[in-house]
């Protein structure tokens, strides 16, 4: 196996506030390797995109963060600001959620491309910058890309601000490419659109992507690897067939449950009863115990370990063995 | 973009004959340039006939404004009674005083309130902005003549060589002198900065936070962009945004003089003559003072308008 | 299987389960509530006015003097045990006078404030309501209102008037209520569209009921805010309109009248200017706090904001 290009070993991420620090994220290991797609599957709230921005850097300065992010053997948290700049854009590149917000109003378009390549390119030229601002346009499938690089988002569709975003996160050729719900803000149909643009900048970059989402559905198709997490913690993680057909953990199955079937073979839709636990004064034992339909007295004192499984597979459950036997009768 | 500019200042034009009447009246119904004359006639008839015509007092009331409406749309603007000139040349004078002080009070109070909005916005919650928070919250409860009064005091005692500012001896004494001139423009100059500043920058502060706060900011720093080119271009130029409106307001505010701070420093500006002309009922002073500010005040909000749309591509003008 | 997880995973979801859930859903009221408590700002405020509204009633009270009682033999004093302030050229008690001026300030600014408020949320309301014409009329009639300079209006209505406070309140409401119009305006017409709305017309409520049961409701947070600043706005115009002759009249007083009364002595006693000038901006500066934690307690985005 080769070396992994982003190794975070114990991340934990609080952030203060007036009742006390809230936990974002707690205790959270994880590798992704080069090439690979790794899925961060959670709800709203369950940390995952607290972990990319801090893998970023890019939380505020009163946030309390500990532990490791090795990415190509330095480590990012221990990184002087202007370092970290550097690699920031060129080497980890970030799309957002919400393509509507996240370009900035008053730049056109192709200057915020050009922008990001010249910051990373100080001896070419602004024209050259805006050759290839034009051409990555193309790339992502933005038609008359000439034209519209010289409009303001406010001129762009949803859809196509969205692959101007990953034009220009992939002005680079950056090594690793954070993608933060990408298509949550986005038409249905306009959402396979931006996975296959995805997927065609991944052919041919090579680069390895952090795909977050709350959408098992979108997982499926694309992911190599996937990480389920849950109120701050990691659940589960395995390869994409140990998470869909071997899952061992009750979350992941109440996950996988709540999926709507377009066939339409479910006679149901379930969804996972109750709300995630206040990450500011989290129930004692297993934060999933509440909400779980196997949940025993053992749960209640007791938060469970990441218990390995497999080679690649880990679950947190005191109940992930028993989950074993249950798997091959589970309705998928 | 001109079309719109004509549209917008034929639009204003029936509002402003309307509000210009309307003042006519209220200013001819409220006072009585007659009674001083009344009690010594008929000893006093010369003097009484002659501000009969000066005033139009024998036209009605409702039909004296039109008299005034005919002569300022051939440009004259009619003379003031009480100061004994032009309308146009009081404007002119006048308005050159209070634009001395408008001028600088403007720029810098807008420079240091921008300064200070930023400031604060990039660290809120700390001390620093806990304490430029509090002193606006403080400047922005001074009532102009409180501030006006406490400064005068305070310098005027203090610095009186520097100064030479005795209570009722301040004003313009010579516009000969550069330095002389910086002297006397600065104490009713800082009176504006201060209580304009405390307003402003809480204003600036809100918006750029607001702005700094947006998702394009983050997806400015995750680009790698260093964080003086975050605030001062990606954020700035957003939050420059709602601020145009407020500067426009400020300066065509100034510039049609600032009555109490004016008066307190006995500068000479439109703000005294204002006080003075509702005073002595002196209507053509006070249409033509109103007609001033309301040509400023349209003035200014068309080029905060136009500066609006080159700084937001968002706003088109059709 | 599901048979068996199903309605044991409902059966989980007790009341005693409950705790370390997320915080229970509080209203709204109670949490602008807690969150305007916990802005200490807002509560120094609070204190400031009611400290002060209680000196301005009780002192003179305790004082012993009528605001207007002359005395030849104490002129001039400095403050004292039996002169609080001290007195004025004719001898009059400036403590009983600041706290008579005090009175005005807070009256004026509360009267002016609320009729501005109830009628500029009435104007507001009816101009996004009914849009078109409606809208256009109010709309020139507020502008009307801002191209004619204030201080001549409100020189021009007291010279006519006369300038007791309640007229000064008056005039001073039928001048400020713009601006709340303008806010409820904005809102109403982007309420307006929305589905709450739409599903009450359909259901054939009235305009009144729909302004009055779905509108107004959401409009309070924003008036009850502006109405704060707004006193501290009136009372600012109000002290500034009396310094310069054109608001309260001797023989009464105010506070704007007592610190132009002293400006000619600033130079031998220019404490006598301070303490009613100071006076004002404390009144000034407690209201812009309750007002600020009151903008804070009720916009939701605020809260974000400190995280």
């Amino acid at each position: 196996m080769t070396a992994p290009l982003l190794k975070v070993d114990h991340l934990t991420v609080g952030f203060p506030s007036k009742a006390g620090v809230v936990g974002a994220v707690t205790d959270v290991s994880f590798e992704i390797h080069p090439g690979e797609v790794l899925a961060v599957v959670g709800e709203s709230g369950s940390g995952k995109s607290v972990t990319a921005l801090a893998v970023m850097r890019l939380h505020s300065k009163s946030t309390h963060i500990s532990g490791s992010v090795m990415f190509n053997d330095t480590d990012l948290l221990a990184l002087p600001e202007d370092q970290m700049r550097a690699i920031r854009g060129r080497d980890i590149a970030m799309i957002f959620q919400d393509p509507m917000t996240a370009l900035n109003p008053v730049f056109t378009v192709g200057m915020q491309i050009v922008e990001a390549i010249l910051l990373h390119h100080h001896d070419m030229t602004k024209q050259k910058a805006w050759e290839r601002a034009v051409e990555l346009l193309d790339m992502v499938g933005v038609p008359e890309p000439r034209r519209r690089a010289a409009q303001y988002p406010h001129e762009f569709s949803g859809g196509m601000r969205q692959r101007a975003m990953i034009a220009m996160a992939i002005s680079n050729d950056p090594k690793l490419l954070i993608a933060d719900e990408p298509t949550t803000a986005l038409d249905v149909t306009v959402q396979a659109q931006v996975m296959e643009v995805l997927h065609e900048v991944k052919r041919a970059t090579g680069s390895a992507i952090m795909l977050i989402t709350h959408d098992l559905g979108l997982v499926a198709g694309s992911a190599d690897r996937v990480q389920v997490m849950y109120a701050s913690r990691l659940f589960e993680t395995g390869s994409i067939d140990e998470i869909f057909y071997e899952s061992r953990n009750p979350y992941t199955r109440a996950l996988l449950d709540s999926i709507p079937d377009l066939e339409g073979t479910k006679d149901e839709l379930h969804p996972i009863p109750g709300n995630p636990p206040s990450l500011l004064r989290p129930p004692a034992g297993c934060p999933f115990r509440p909400r779980c339909s196997m949940a025993i007295e053992l749960c209640r004192e007791q938060t469970p370990a990441l218990i390995q499984i497999a080679n690649s597979h880990a679950s947190r459950c005191h109940r992930a063995d028993e989950l074993a036997v249950l798997a091959a009768g589970a309705p998928a | 973009m001109f079309a719109y500019i004509t549209r917008r200042v034929l639009a204003t034009v029936p509002l402003l004959v309307v509000a210009l009447y309307l003042v006519h009246v209220m200013v001819s119904a409220t006072t009585d340039p007659l009674a001083d004359f009344r009690l010594c006639l008929p000893r006093c008839q010369d003097g009484f006939d002659q501000i009969v015509e000066n005033y139009n007092l024998d036209v009605n009331l409702w039909l004296r404004p039109f008299t005034w409406f005919e002569s300022a749309l051939g440009g004259d603007l009619g003379r003031s009674e009480s100061l004994g000139l032009p309308v146009t040349t009081i404007l002119w004078d006048r308005g050159i005083n209070t634009a001395m002080i408008a001028v600088p009070a403007f720029l810098v109070g807008s420079i240091v309130a921008l300064l200070l909005s930023i400031y604060s916005a990039r660290r809120p919650y700390t001390k620093g902005d806990y304490a430029l928070t509090g002193l606006s919250f403080i400047g922005f409860a001074f009532p102009s003549f409180v501030m006006a009064l406490v400064l005068q005091n305070l310098l005027a005692v203090q610095f009186e060589n520097w100064f030479g500012v005795k209570p009722f001896n301040t004003g313009r004494k010579t516009g000969e002198n550069f330095l002389e001139l910086a002297r006397d423009v600065f104490l009713p100059a800082l009176t504006l900065i201060i209580v304009g500043v405390a307003a402003d920058s809480r204003f600036g502060r809100a918006s750029m936070i607001e702005t700094l706060n947006q998702d394009y900011i983050r997806t400015a720093r995750a680009k790698g962009v260093p964080e003086k080119t975050v605030v001062w271009k990606h954020a700035l130029r957003n939050a420059l945004i709602p601020l145009v409106t407020l500067w426009a307001l400020n300066f065509s505010a100034l510039l049609s003089g600032a009555v109490v701070t004016e008066s307190i420093y006995s500068w000479p500006g439109l703000g005294p003559a204002f006080l003075t002309s509702i005073g002595e009922a002196d209507v053509d002073l006070v249409l033509g003072i109103v007609i001033f500010s309301a040509v400023l005040t349209v003035a200014f909000n068309l080029v905060a308008d136009v500066l609006y749309g080159i700084l937001d591509p968002r706003i088109r003008f059709d | 299987m599901a048979d068996t997880l199903m309605p044991g995973s409902q059966a989980a979801i007790n009341a005693d389960e409950m705790e370390g859930l997320s915080d229970k859903p509080k209203s709204f009221g109670r949490l602008a509530f807690d969150r305007f408590v916990r802005h200490r700002l807002a509560l120094v405020g609070v204190f400031g006015l009611i400290l002060i509204a209680a000196a301005f009633i009780v002192g003179p009270w305790i004082s012993g003097y009528p605001f207007d009682e002359t005395n030849v033999r104490d002129r001039m004093l400095g403050p004292s045990a039996s002169h609080w302030f001290g007195t004025d050229e004719i001898g009059r008690d400036l403590f009983t006078r600041t706290a008579r001026g005090g009175r005005y300030s807070l009256v004026i600014g509360l009267v002016a404030a609320t009729l501005a408020t109830v009628f500029g949320t009435l104007m507001g309301a009816i101009a996004g309501y009914y849009g078109k014409a409606v809208d256009a009329v109010i709309a020139q009639f507020i502008n009307l209102i801002l191209v004619v300079p204030f201080l001549l209006t409100l020189a021009l209505f007291s010279l006519r008037f006369g300038s007791t406070w309640w007229r000064l309140a008056l005039v001073l409401a039928a001048l400020l209520w713009t601006r709340i119009a303008r806010i409820v305006r904005g809102i109403v017409l982007s309420l307006k569209e929305q589905e709450f709305v739409m599903a009450a017309r359909a259901a054939g409520a009235s305009h009144m009921r729909i302004v009055l049961r779905h509108i107004l409701p959401n409009v309070i947070g924003a008036v009850v805010v502006e109405v704060t600043l707004l006193v501290g706005t009136v009372i600012v115009l109000e002290s500034t309109l009396s310094f310069l002759g054109l608001g309260v009249k001797a023989p009464d007083t105010s506070l704007g009248l007592l610190v132009s009364d002293a400006k000619s002595k600033i130079d031998d006693d220019p404490i006598r200017v301070l303490t009613p000038g100071i006076m004002i901006v404390f009144i000034v500066l407690c209201v812009n706090f309750v007002g600020d934690g009151l903008r804070d307690a009720l916009d939701p985005k605020s809260k974000l904001e400190k995280n």
